[in-house]
């Protein structure tokens, strides 16, 4: 189960930064923030994960 | 009809298209604007419920057991969650005012085509097609053109209570306009 997990907070990070691309690319800079603020928080997410926090 | 600048009706046909399509871009663009900024609001209103929803769920999960995987399972879920919200507001966003910029300039177009002018017992009379509240009378010896800062698209109506601009971008009552003159003459 922890496996499923790990693979959906890559998936998201994966996401993210393709969001984040579209963001720039049309001028969506409240979006691209958000996007950005739950960026970090899947890293920390991660990082719980791997027990480094 | 006596001011000098009601003689000068020479304009260019070009310009004169051109100036109406200047004025439908104009206001479409202004107006999709500020809708753009209340759809704006409210989607960001609609992501901030998601991530209340999304963070009580995290503290429902996380409270129900203290380990690692609980964790990571009700971040993982609040996580899509709102990214789910944050792409179905872009969407929607974008397409809103996509459909609004071309419903709205078909409206505009459509009033242009409504929207005639006659001449009558010394008036200048504006009719809209369906909608007889919004027929107007101007009387021709108080209508001064073009407007004092030169504007073409637009009349200066002087009357006894002060004054008022009116943008006349249709095509009719250019036509009009153009028969005053022929006929002062």
């Amino acid at each position: 189960m922890e496996f499923i997990i790990e693979i959906a907070v890559y998936l998201l990070f994966a996401l993210g930064i393709t969001l984040i691309q579209w963001c720039f690319r049309h001028k969506e800079l409240t979006a691209a923030m958000i996007i950005v603020v739950l960026m970090i928080i899947d890293v920390f997410v991660w990082m719980k994960l791997h027990g480094i926090i | 009809m006596d001011d000098k600048r009601t003689v000068d009706f020479e304009i260019n046909e070009k310009i004169r298209s051109d100036a109406i399509e200047e004025y439908i871009d104009k206001k479409a663009f202004s107006q999709t604007e500020s809708q753009k900024r209340t759809f704006k609001k409210a989607y960001l209103f609609i992501i901030i419920i998601m991530c209340i929803i999304a963070l009580t769920v995290v503290i429902l999960v996380t409270s129900i057991g203290d380990n690692t995987f609980a964790i990571a399972f009700a971040s993982v879920f609040a996580l899509s969650f709102t990214m789910i919200a944050v792409i179905m507001s872009i969407i929607l966003v974008k397409f809103s005012s996509t459909n609004n910029v071309k419903n709205l300039k078909d409206s505009l177009r459509k009033g242009f085509e409504r929207t005639t002018y006659r001449i009558e017992d010394g008036y200048l009379i504006r009719e809209y097609e369906g909608d007889k509240r919004k027929t107007r009378k101007y009387d021709l010896k108080k209508i001064y053109y073009p407007d004092k800062e030169g504007n073409i698209g637009t009349f200066e109506y002087k009357n006894e209570t002060g004054g008022e601009y009116i943008d006349f971008y249709e095509p009719s009552l250019y036509e009009t306009l153009k028969k005053i003159k022929e006929e002062s003459q």
